[in-house]
């Protein structure tokens, strides 16, 4: 079966060689855990190695911080950007609140640009970074669910293999914030800061994998100065 | 069950125009005061005051039963209210007056508004897969069905039921076109919701 690679080479052992094609998966963990860098990894490689036209939605911080920051692991967004497939829009909430008020814009509305920028660009890898701060902007848990429904359907059915992240509480071991995304999405990647004695410890586990076969333990990762590395052969917890 | 969902706002809409439509009526002598009249073109508020003015109580009925209909039609249609409203009162305002600029009459009422909707509906009845052009030759008929009877009975006053035919003819091309040209307002709005990503 042919795979999508994220380019990350533990993380693609992991997955038993990458993402399935069209399909989206959560990236959740802790703030600072490296979703961000996971994710702009998985686009940054597709576009660079790969050859697919890559989209990076951020709704959290801007594109220049972002670009800036990811500068540090030495992905060249900016000269990515200028080759043509890769592609980086949003910004920091409130300004991305800021416009749609002052044109009267809703979810769908986003979701629509979306697909129009992944349509003109023949999109093929998305992320959206994250959509803690896309089902801020609604209401009721039935519109949130909706709205995450509408936009995982739409890429999908575009063909894009799509990393959404969210944003977990401190110290808990659910999958995502409200506990409705895990249910929307295709498969669920979680990171976890695990105690080991007197550190935090990072690790990473492929929770669910609609279609695919997977690895099923905690691994453990590291963010470097060349982004994140996932050592797929060590495990969290010594087995007794 | 899918619950509908009726936009209200269509029955504030009646409500509110007959009020006005009423008022203006009980108003005494609102036919000199308020219609369009050649005799009396520096009296400029004429222009906004003569689609609320009508001639008797026949005339009035006739438009309110006529409003009704419409703004059922409109429900029905799933019709935008802020597009259906814009026409409606544009059309009351200027639909008429390239006919009265050629040919300068006492004009007075809301069917030239009311006209519209029809014409702004006909594109819109393709959701129920009828043939629009049928529509549009169905309405021109009924429109002009009073002269043609006039005429052909051989009675009085088939130069003014065509001069009213041809008004509400107005009514309903600019309606037609207003169909269009909110379609195009419309996506252009759209356009402008989905450049929010890209600007932020
Ligand atoms: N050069 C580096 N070497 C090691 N670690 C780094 C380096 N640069 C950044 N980091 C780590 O990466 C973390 C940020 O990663 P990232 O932004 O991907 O996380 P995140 O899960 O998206 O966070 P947030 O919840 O804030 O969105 C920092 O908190 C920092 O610990
Ligand atoms: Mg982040």
């Amino acid at each position: 079966m042919i795979k999508i690679p994220t380019g990350i080479e533990g993380m693609d052992m992991m997955l038993k060689g990458g993402l399935l094609p069209g399909r989206n998966i959560l990236l959740s963990g802790p703030a600072g855990s490296g979703k961000s860098t996971i994710a702009m990894q998985f686009v940054y490689n597709g576009a660079q190695h790969y050859g697919e036209p890559s989209l990076y939605v951020t709704l959290e911080e801007s594109k220049e911080k972002l670009i800036e920051d990811m500068g540090k692991f030495g992905f060249d967004l900016k000269k990515a950007s200028a080759m043509g497939k890769f592609h980086i829009v949003g910004g920091p909430m409130a300004k991305v609140t800021h416009f749609m008020q002052k044109v009267d814009a809703d979810v769908l509305n986003l979701i629509g640009e979306i697909e129009e920028i992944v349509k003109s660009e023949g999109i093929k890898r998305v992320v959206i970074d994250s959509i803690n701060l896309l089902t801020m902007l609604m209401k009721t848990e039935r519109e949130k669910r909706e709205a995450l429904a509408a936009l995982a359907n739409m890429l999908s059915s575009l063909g894009c293999t799509t990393i959404l992240t969210s944003e977990t509480e401190e110290g808990t071991m659910k999958l995502s914030r409200y506990g409705v995304e895990e249910f929307i999405v295709d498969g669920v990647v979680v990171l976890y800061l695990v105690r080991q004695g007197s550190r935090f410890v990072p690790g990473i586990v492929v929770r669910k994998m609609r279609g695919s076969n997977h690895d099923k333990e905690i691994r453990v990762y590291k963010i470097t100065d060349k982004g994140v590395v996932v050592y797929p052969t060590e495990t969290m917890f010594g087995k007794i | 069950m899918k619950k509908i969902k009726i936009d209200w706002r269509f029955g504030v809409f009646i409500l509110v125009m007959v009020v006005i439509y009423l008022v203006v009526f009980l108003f005494p002598g609102s036919q000199n005061e308020f219609s369009l009249d050649p005799s009396a073109k520096e009296e400029f508020w004429r222009f906004g005051t003569y689609q609320f003015a009508h001639l008797d109580w026949s005339h009035l009925i006739q438009n309110i039963v006529t409003l009704g209909l419409v703004s059922f039609i409109a429900v029905e249609l799933k019709t935008r209210f802020k597009f259906f409203s814009i026409n409606y009162f544009l059309a009351g305002l200027v639909a008429v007056l390239p006919l009265w600029i050629i040919s300068p009459f006492v004009a007075l009422g809301a069917s030239v508004a009311i006209y519209s909707c029809f014409g702004y509906f006909s594109p819109k009845t393709k959701q129920f897969k009828l043939k629009v052009w049928l529509i549009i030759i169905g309405i021109k008929v009924f429109i002009f069905l009073k002269p043609i009877l006039t005429l052909i009975s051989g009675a009085e006053g088939f130069g003014f039921a065509l001069k009213q035919s041809l008004a509400h003819l107005s009514g309903f091309v600019f309606g037609l076109l207003g169909f269009y040209m909110f379609k195009e307002v419309d996506k252009f709005l759209t356009k402008r919701k989905q450049y929010v990503l890209r600007r932020a």
